[in-house]
């Protein structure tokens, strides 16, 4: 019988090596994306919407972001497990998730702030709590591979927990959240400097936090439907360089506990195949947005001028898959960062390895 | 006291298509680091449980942007000049180094992220083996980079003067005077060190370095000014002096001691060389006969004629008298005395002779027209009418200057040039062999334009005496101090056989020789690129040529180069070779 802790939980659920799946149901929105409240007169009256165009007045001091904020994620179900008493199969997700800042220094873009960690996620609430917090323990202490269990919310009650694709899901967005945990610590690693995250603002941003520096959030996917028609027609006749009205979201956290407001506009960066290519969404915390600007005129000329910067901080590189909706810092910014993932395959391989589901390690 | 901190310049790196091997490997540079080309590196990487060091010469450096086509370089700044993108490039610097030495010996590349620091001297001696070498002489100061220095650049004498070879051979284009100059440099550092070794061991000592520089004059009578001062030393020698110093030589100075010899006119006089100290040489035919010079006096196709070459012998036997067991010319029996009468002799009795008549009379009449013109063309070097000549007689031990022996004044006569090469070589090897050979002698002989006197297709007597030279006589102390211009125009053999190589600028075209595809391509590519001072040193030891800059020097390369001749008795111009800065193994 095994003495490895780790060896002996998977042994003891069945464990079996599975492989990356396919999306089952299609990724839904996270708990944030649950009741936003859009006012669309916040810029123009709704029914005047029409794409604006963005003066070339630059930025003003404390308006172009000095830093930049991106999390990476590497990860996937490595094995399933069997919940002892009900039989459900339990996905087993290893991933690397990490945060980085880039500082501009002049030109140059330097990696500030980093933060990098190897977990591992599934339900816990599907095995005996002592036998997770022994598994905790020695999965944390592995010599050459120390990872950080983290319990997934069981599924919901509406989901069917057979469906092993539920489980799974849930693990995925457990893990996410570390990423974005780290994201947040690379953004209060400097709470002075506008700063630029690659991604929408979560509810509890400026919960507890203060913070001088301007938060801009740029969404490259649009899975939200904030527009209304009008709305979709400036949308969708944008042409780079142009950006939509502002508006104002009420962002609040599934259960309420914290919420925020965001001013936010649709930017088209550059030219694409397709009338909806080439545009991100910005997002502005609606307090620092109104802050120093008390006039309708004044908040115009900010949002011209931030997307204006954005407009020349896009990237250049054809080559890059997303570079018509991507900018240059922030794809930096993932290079970085991205770099010191490990390649997965090997990831997948050490793991299993050491919970003795493949490869040859000894007890 | 501390060790200096080392200068960090990078990392390992070895991703695909960069992969490290036990030859050489990459490393990006610290964005504040400048990497260049030449710079000795090192790196450590735990290989098993085992601390290797590893010690490396940077072949080449590469920039590398972040776009992945020239277009994206013009979309950024959206072809416009002017343009100025929010954020730089944020291109990146990598090298290629060869890997030159590891410590303690592993045939197994360094590992990815092992840190890379720029050598110092102590890396570049770990480098090039100089701990290692039997016989370190510093010959120039090894390149660490454009304008750095690694301490000096050593070469290893048991590699030149024939311990585990032998022979110098340096190539480089016309005209930068860089071919001459280094061969001079070397004789003087040669004679710099057997000073030395004189004065620390003592005369006496039966083992010490002993040199005998023979110089071969070429081109006018550049050589014939040596032992002055250069007109540019004074200008040059706040720059030089510190350069000489870590070579062991403090005060540089012209050749002492030095003896000219020039081809004699029929008059007797030498031919005018530009000054006034120049002794003739010349033969006469007991000369000849008795430093058996004969069969040189014949062209390559002649004397390979099974036919002629036999006549030759023949005729050679009927002159000479071996009873003493020297050759000397006979003295009897109405034996001709000087080449005129040697003629006149030989048409008189190539029919009457007994001897000769095993050859056909054809080849008796072609032996005679030979000659004839021999001794016509070669009036003056070979005497004529008179029965004595002043031949070159070499010194059997060391402690003088060079002996320069000028072959420019045999110019319209390539074939008394052979010959006088060839008697030249022939003496050293009678010297050096048998009971007439001295004990760590060597004869330093320095000649250039090696694509004239040892072709590549040449079979001729000249080319096969420096070829015999080349391949044969190191180890009896005959070293051959060779240059030339282009390599692949020389016999390969002479090429071959020269154990330490020094390239100086060459020509593209001549780099692509098969000659020189030992070098790689990043050497071969810096050859053509080095500056008139500069040497890619090649030794056996080596992994990768080893870049020199070689100091000035203060002696005159020409006549119009030369300023006022060198007085080694006034104050303070007393060339001292001293111990140099560097560890060597003597005796």
């Amino acid at each position: 019988m095994s003495t490895n802790p780790v060896r002996e939980f998977f042994r003891r659920h069945g464990s079996t090596a599975v492989g990356p799946g396919t999306d089952y149901p299609p990724d839904g929105d996270d708990p944030d994306d649950r009741s936003e409240a859009v006012d669309h007169a916040a810029e123009v009256d709704p029914a005047d919407w029409k794409p604006v165009p963005n003066p070339e007045a630059p930025t003003r001091p404390g308006e172009a972001p000095t830093r930049f904020i991106d999390g990476c994620y590497s990860g996937e179900p490595v094995t399933c497990l069997w919940n002892p008493s009900h039989g459900w199969p339990v996905a087993v997700v290893l991933a690397e998730v990490g945060g980085v800042a880039m500082k501009l220094e002049g030109r140059d873009l330097r990696r500030e702030f980093y933060g990098l960690e190897r977990v591992v996620s599934f339900v816990a609430d599907a095995f005996p709590w002592d036998e997770v917090e022994a598994f905790a323990a020695a999965v944390g202490n592995l010599p050459d591979f120390p990872t950080r269990l983290l319990p997934a919310r069981r599924p919901g009650e509406d989901a069917n927990p057979f469906v092993y694709e539920v489980h799974r899901q849930q693990a995925e967005v457990r893990a996410k959240q570390e990423m974005n945990n780290w994201e947040q610590i690379a953004l209060d690693a400097d709470p002075d400097a506008p700063t630029l995250l690659d991604g929408r603002l979560a509810s509890d941003l400026l919960t507890g936090r203060p913070r001088k520096g301007l938060v801009v959030g740029v969404v490259k996917t649009h899975k939200g439907d904030y527009l209304h028609d009008q709305g979709w027609r400036a949308f969708l006749r944008l042409t780079p360089g142009q950006r939509t009205p502002f508006f104002k979201i009420n962002r609040r956290q599934a259960g309420g506990q914290s919420a925020l407001y965001v001013a936010t506009w649709y930017v088209k960066l550059a030219l694409g195949g397709q009338p909806n290519d080439g545009i991100v969404r910005v997002e502005v915390p609606w307090a620092q947005f109104v802050e120093d600007r008390t006039t309708k005129d004044e908040r115009t000329g900010f949002a011209s001028r931030l997307s204006r910067w954005l407009v020349d901080a896009r990237c250049r590189q054809a080559s890059y898959g997303r570079a018509a909706i991507s900018l240059d810092p922030v794809v930096r910014a993932e290079d970085s960062l991205k770099s010191l993932f490990t390649p997965f395959g090997v990831l997948r391989n050490r793991f299993l390895r050491h919970a003795g589901v493949a490869g040859s390690a000894p007890p | 006291m501390s060790e200096p901190t080392p200068v960090a310049l990078g990392k390992v790196a070895a991703p695909p298509d960069k992969e490290a091997t036990s030859d050489e490997f990459y490393f990006w540079a610290a964005r504040d680091r400048v990497v260049e080309r030449t710079q000795v590196v090192t790196t450590t990487a735990d290989l098993g449980g085992r601390e290797v060091r590893f010690v490396g010469l940077v072949e080449e450096v590469y920039r590398q942007s972040r776009q992945a086509s020239m277009g994206e370089e013009v979309d950024r700044f959206d072809a416009d000049p002017a343009e100025a993108p929010p954020f730089a490039s944020a291109g990146f610097t990598y090298a290629r180094a060869k890997v030159l030495r590891t410590d303690p010996v592993c045939h197994a590349p360094p590992t990815e992220e092992a840190p890379v620091d720029l050598g110092d001297e102590a890396a570049a001696r770990l480098g090039y083996g100089v701990d290692a070498m039997g016989q370190a002489l510093p010959v120039g100061l090894l390149r660490n980079g454009g304008t750095a220095f690694a301490g000096p650049a050593s070469i290893d004498l048991d590699y030149l003067l024939g311990e585990n070879g032998g022979h110098l051979n340096v190539n480089g284009v016309a005209g930068l005077g860089a071919k001459s100059s280094f061969l001079l440099h070397v004789n003087a550092l040669l004679l710099a060190e057997a000073d030395r070794q004189r004065r620390e061991l003592g005369v006496s000592h039966g083992e010490r370095l002993q040199i005998v520089p023979v110089i071969f004059n070429v081109k006018n009578f550049d050589l014939f000014f040596i032992d002055h001062w250069g007109k540019k030393w004074n200008e040059k020698k706040g720059d030089a002096l510190p350069e000489w110093r870590p070579l062991g030589v403090h005060d540089p100075a012209p050749f002492r001691d030095v003896r000219f010899f020039a081809p004699a006119e029929p008059s007797g006089n030498p031919v005018d060389t530009g000054r006034a100290e120049t002794t003739a040489y010349s033969w006469s035919l007991a000369d000849v006969i008795a430093h058996g010079l004969f069969r040189y006096l014949f062209s390559e196709e002649d004397i390979y004629d099974a036919n002629f070459g036999g006549l030759v012998g023949d005729l050679e036997d009927h002159l000479t008298d071996d009873r003493s067991g020297e050759p000397r010319l006979k003295s009897v029996g109405g034996i001709p005395d000087t080449f005129a009468k040697l003629v006149d002799w030989f048409r008189e009795n190539r029919d009457k002779e007994p001897k000769f008549k095993d050859s056909a009379p054809g080849t008796r009449g072609k032996l005679l027209r030979r000659l004839k013109y021999i001794v016509n063309e070669g009036d003056g070097v070979l005497r004529k009418n008179d029965p004595q000549g002043k031949p070159l007689v070499l010194d059997n031990e060391g402690g003088r200057g060079p002996t320069v022996i000028d072959l420019f004044g045999l110019r319209t006569a390539p074939s008394l040039q052979r010959f006088v090469v060839a008697a030249v070589f022939h003496q050293l090897v009678r010297n050096r062999s048998g009971s007439r050979a001295v004990k760590g002698l060597r004869y330093v002989v320095t000649l250039d334009e090696l694509n004239r006197f040892a072709p590549k297709s040449g079979s001729d007597p000249i080319t096969k005496k420096i070829v015999e030279v080349a391949a044969e006589m190191r180890s009896q102390g005959v070293i051959l101090l060779g240059a030339q211009q282009q390599a692949s125009l020389v016999a390969p053999q002479v090429i071959e056989n020269a154990a330490v190589r020094a390239v100086g600028r060459s020509g593209a075209l001549e780099m692509r020789a098969d000659v020189w595809r030992f070098l790689g391509d990043a050497a071969r590519d810096q050859a053509s690129r080095l500056s008139a001072e500069e040497k890619l040193l090649v030794l056996p030891s080596f992994r990768a040529p080893m870049l020199a800059k070689i100091p000035y020097p203060p002696w005159a390369l020409k006549q119009e180069d030369a300023a006022g001749r060198y007085d080694p008795a006034a104050p303070g111009a007393v060339a001292v070779a001293r111990k140099p800065d560097v560890t060597t193994k003597f005796a």
